[in-house]
């Protein structure tokens, strides 16, 4: 069942409270955080959090096509070994 | 930078006439029929995989040089290579097989190898392993972190990443 439009997204109090505060003084810090059911929220765009797998933190630079997604979703907590073939990347 | 790259693999055979049934692993998984010289493991060398048809992420093949049952159960679960010259030159742009093995430096300190590039939905991360106690952390490979790459002395020189290594 979906959760009711009222309610509004869920988000942990203290990871709101941390993203503020790193919004507001501008830096470009990285989140620690343990909250993978967290909704991504539009204020969140452009910072950079590191978000628990339940082994280490994988960092997760938000952009603007991952708000509504939940922080766990980018996050795996089973290893997959794909093979690269020709996937490249740009810095 | 490896010589030989992975595109595919030999999932199983399809039939008596020697056609079997292979996974691509490539972006676009079509781009694997666009290489005319493949290698199967050490097995074939340069042979040129004709596409019969398509099943979902899968790809019912045939090969001039594979024309028996037989020949197929022997390149069961094999790998499909191709050389890594066959890959077309890219301005800009690196490829995640090029970054594998290449030592990684932050502020003249060596931390250590590449040992993957991955990427879980928000940018590409790779995948460094420190020298000093063996633990692995996650880097975003973007213009925040990454100074430099240097693939001729197989270096990659980072920046500001004091908080991805806590």
């Amino acid at each position: 069942m979906a959760r009711s439009i009222w309610k509004g997204p869920f988000v942990d109090s203290h990871l709101l409270k941390k993203a503020k505060a790193s919004a507001e003084a501008g830096r470009n810090d990285v989140i620690k955080t343990w909250s993978r059911r967290s909704t991504i929220l539009p204020e969140f765009v452009g910072l950079s959090f590191a978000v628990h797998n339940g082994k280490r933190f994988i960092p997760v630079n938000v952009s603007e096509d991952m708000v509504g997604h939940k922080f766990g979703e980018f996050s795996p907590t089973r290893t997959f070994h794909g093979h690269t073939a020709d996937k490249k990347t740009k810095k | 930078m490896n010589d030989k790259v992975v595109v595919g693999q030999v999932i199983s055979a399809h039939g008596l006439q020697g056609q079997f049934k292979i996974k691509s692993f490539t972006t676009d998984p079509d781009d694997l029929f666009k290489y005319n010289q493949l290698f199967i493991d050490e097995m074939y060398d340069g042979i040129f995989l004709k596409k019969v048809r398509s099943l979902k992420e899968y790809f019912i093949v045939s090969c001039s040089e594979i024309d028996s049952r037989n020949k197929v159960d022997d390149i069961l679960n094999k790998n499909i290579l191709i050389n890594r010259s066959q890959l077309p030159d890219i301005d800009d742009k690196y490829y995640f097989n090029d970054l594998i093995g290449l030592s990684v430096i932050s502020n003249e300190e060596i931390i250590g190898p590449v040992i993957s590039v991955n990427n879980f939905g928000s940018s590409d991360l790779i995948e460094v392993t420190t020298l000093s106690n063996d633990k692995k952390y996650f880097i975003p490979f973007s213009d925040d972190t990454i100074e430099k790459v240097d693939q001729k002395k197989k270096i990659i020189y980072l920046k500001n990443i004091s908080q991805y290594l806590e």
